[in-house]
């Protein structure tokens, strides 16, 4: 599966959503490939964090590509690895639009704060777009840095399910100091040490609701 | 269902033309050129030499032709900007 984690507002947690299925898909069993599709090259930085701090490596392949590159170098791929996880950069690029137009699923996290939301119509007029090049093309909006109380994570899951051109997960991840923490280790929170189990429940629940439902398991 | 709609290929060019919609990446800037002095031959009018030779005969601190020009540009490119 060709999974994007795009979007088209920045600081929304892509690159920290692009690392941990990256970092899962490989716990499970499975040959994933990172593709760094965004120009602030967070998810390299993170991958070589990652190979130094662990013997065994980073556990998945990861490469940096821009541009229309993007798709010809994932079509090329694609018969090589399980799964490819695309993280592209917070706007409009050229990048995601190549990405978008081989990818299986795109996947948009979304803070819930107005003007992450209000980002929700031209994210769905982009979906519209690029299904004229790849009409295949499931999207998904969820929360993401969710907070711990008050009514905005409803407020926002409401304003998520205005577009029919995304699906929203209701698959939250909270604003846990845990991802952070881990990411500043080069691991995923379910490798923290001790683990943090709301953190931990939060994100496999958005792994296996994407690849429990559309994988055919290659291992 | 029996019957469905013809499959539609996409056309490459229409991809193409798709992805082209997005913003640019952003690429580094290009490496400065290494410091140095090159030699450019420039076609220049004989009137208008003269005119240059006339300004360099007319500073009061006697300079070369070639530092006259230089000052010149230089003036040219902090006006304009660069």
């Amino acid at each position: 599966m060709i999974i994007v984690v795009g979007g088209i507002k920045g600081g929304s947690g892509k690159t920290t959503v692009a690392t941990h299925l990256a970092i899962l898909c490989a716990q499970a069993g499975w040959d994933v490939l990172l593709i760094d599709a965004d120009d602030q090259e967070t998810a390299t930085d993170f991958t070589i964090l990652r190979n130094a701090r662990r013997a065994g490596g980073a556990g998945y392949t990861s490469i940096k590509l821009t541009g229309p590159a993007v798709r010809t170098e994932t079509q090329r791929l694609a018969a090589k690895y399980a799964h490819i996880i695309i993280d592209t950069g917070g706007r409009d690029t050229t990048s995601q639009r190549a990405a978008l137009t081989v990818a299986e699923v795109l996947l948009v996290p979304f803070l819930p704060r107005s003007f992450d939301v209000w980002t929700l119509e031209k994210a769905g007029s982009l979906v519209d777009e690029m299904r004229l090049a790849n009409p295949a093309l499931r999207a998904y909006a969820f929360l993401n840095r969710t907070d711990p109380r008050g009514q905005d994570n409803l407020e926002a899951a409401e304003v998520l399910q205005d577009t029919p051109a995304l699906h929203f997960l209701d698959t939250p991840l909270g604003a846990r100091k845990a991802f952070s923490n881990a990411a500043a280790q080069g691991l995923a929170v379910t490798e923290l040490k001790p683990p943090d189990g709301k953190a931990s429940a939060e994100i496999l629940t958005l792994f296996r609701y994407l690849f429990d439902r559309n994988t055919t398991a290659k291992r | 269902m029996a019957v469905t709609r013809k499959p539609r290929v996409v056309p490459e060019n229409e991809i193409e033309a798709l992805i082209a919609k997005g913003g640019s990446v952003a690429t580094p800037a290009p490496p400065p050129p290494a410091p140095g002095v090159k030699m450019v031959p420039v076609r220049i009018d004989t009137t208008l030499l003269a005119r240059i030779d006339r300004a360099v005969q007319a500073q009061p601190i006697k300079i070369p032709r070639n530092t006259w020009v230089l000052q010149a540009i230089l003036e040219k490119l902090a006006r304009d900007g660069f």
